[in-house]
């Protein structure tokens, strides 16, 4: 009995790539029976099978109704009439089912628009209130530090010790916590709304068509070296940021990248004596009329369109031994091209921030 | 009938009206399902957890409910104001093949 036994610890964020696991387990003979802490998987050995898991939750609201309240006796007892089985159910009270897989027949337990939001939203409604749960502790915390610290404010050492760094150690973890489970809650959502096929497709889970390389390249010539490369081994830009670079698989070709940003399409423009793209209600730099007419521009040089960097800059690609014409006559790339508008302004605010605080800093040091 | 419920019912999804049209005799949810499986020879087949979020929400609705229930299995049909609601959709249904085959032709 003991030989049909395995043991497996394995720690998953996403709840796709758990279902996709244990799948792919029972198709080489391991059926789920077990599941501690989340990670610590234990399966039974059986005849290799095509079983189907599903994972669901029955949530209840503040104020349930009867039906409510019955409502995952009730459902369980339809999936049992229909072939499920409930393999496990794991800490957080998630329940596993398990059918074998039958052709012809639905194999999910959503399967249109409706019901699957429904569960999608069960996920991220869990998730997202344990993050406000998160948020309350971090308001009592501080309440608490607030009230000792009026207590004690003629002796601020006193506050000022192992009682302080608890507070700030607590708030921060909360803190992280509490976004660290809105975003699973997201995710959540986003890998409930589809279906497995359709999720496997969409992030290329099994196929291996797309790549990621994380890299900070700051010289131009650097990287126009670095894409040349990997398009020569069939690699092609897909989305690009400061240090991530998502590659998707294509035939192989020789390629050379040139960057337009708004910058260089206004000096285009003023060069044949047209007014520039400008819009002064546009504080935030977040229009992007300018890419149209980038577009428009680099198609008449030949030069094909490859990626773009939100509103900040476009890539575009050419065949490489033909002698196409250069857009912008000291074409470059830049590395700052690769900055979403948020990344940029994240740098410029903290930058601001702690120009000013070092400053104020240096005015009271005096 | 209900403004509300004409609102949200007309026009009917697939999977609502057959599902009304299941239960126009008493059937519990395993049934429904291969009802609505051989009527439409496996073109609509319903997940349980689908299945089960639809008749929660029909029968919040008045348009089906509860007629007997033992120990798991509940049985439901569709009431009065539910097979007014399928009228009203076949009635709408019909205007529409209707003026597709005026323009298309049969």
């Amino acid at each position: 009995m003991e030989n049909n036994i395995m043991k497996k610890t394995k720690l998953f964020v996403s709840m796709m790539k758990e279902k996709i696991w244990l799948e792919q387990m029972a198709l080489e003979g391991y059926k789920l029976i077990q599941m501690t802490m989340g990670m610590r998987y234990t399966f039974e050995q059986i005849e290799p099978t095509r079983l189907i898991y599903e994972i669901d939750r029955f949530n209840l609201p503040k104020n349930p109704t009867l039906r409510e309240i019955k409502s995952k006796h009730d459902s369980i007892a339809m999936a049992e009439e229909m072939g499920w089985k409930i393999a496990l159910h794991d800490e957080d009270l998630n329940y596993y089912l398990c059918k074998e897989y039958a052709e012809g027949d639905i194999n999910e337990l959503y399967n249109d628009q409706e019901s699957r939001q429904i569960h999608a939203e069960k996920y991220r409604n869990r998730y997202t209130s344990v993050g406000k749960d998160m948020l309350n502790l971090i308001i009592f915390l501080n309440t608490m530090l607030i009230i000792i610290g009026i207590i004690e404010m003629f002796d601020i050492g006193k506050v000022g010790s192992a009682f302080t760094w608890l507070v700030v150690g607590c708030t921060l973890f909360s803190v992280i916590m509490a976004i660290a489970y809105n975003k699973v809650g997201e995710l959540y959502y986003k890998e409930f709304m589809m279906t497995e096929q359709d999720w496997i497709k969409k992030n290329d889970y099994l196929n291996n068509n797309s790549k990621k390389v994380f890299k900070l390249i700051f010289r131009s010539s650097t990287l126009q070296k670095f894409l040349e490369k990997e398009g020569g081994n069939g690699w092609f830009p897909q989305k690009l940021s400061l240090i991530k670079y998502t590659f998707i698989n294509s035939e192989s070709g020789n390629y050379q990248y040139i960057m337009d940003s708004k910058h260089l399409t206004n000096k285009r423009l003023k060069a044949i004596g047209s007014s520039e793209i400008k819009d002064p209600k546009d504080l935030g730099g977040m229009g992007n009329d300018w890419q149209v007419q980038s577009v428009d521009d680099a198609e008449k040089f030949g030069w094909e369109f490859v990626c773009a960097v939100q509103n900040q800059s476009i890539l575009y690609r050419a065949p490489k031994a033909s002698d196409v014409e250069q857009l912008n006559p000291n074409g470059k790339m830049s590395f700052v091209g690769l900055l979403s508008f948020k990344m940029s302004m994240i740098f410029v605010v903290s930058a601001g921030a702690g120009l000013v605080i070092g400053f104020i800093w240096k005015m009271l040091s005096r | 009938m209900n403004e509300l419920i004409l609102k949200k019912y007309i026009p009917m999804t697939e999977t609502t009206y057959y599902t009304l049209l299941a239960l126009n005799e008493p059937r519990h949810g395993y049934a429904i399902m291969q009802f609505i499986s051989e009527l439409t020879k496996k073109r609509i087949q319903m997940g349980t957890g689908t299945l089960y979020t639809m008749l929660g929400r029909l029968v919040e609705d008045k348009l089906i409910n509860i007629v007997s229930q033992d120990s798991i299995k509940k049985v439901y049909q569709i009431t009065e104001e539910g097979q007014a609601l399928v009228k009203i959709e076949i009635d709408r249904l019909t205007h529409q093949l209707e003026n597709g085959e005026q323009i298309y032709g049969k």
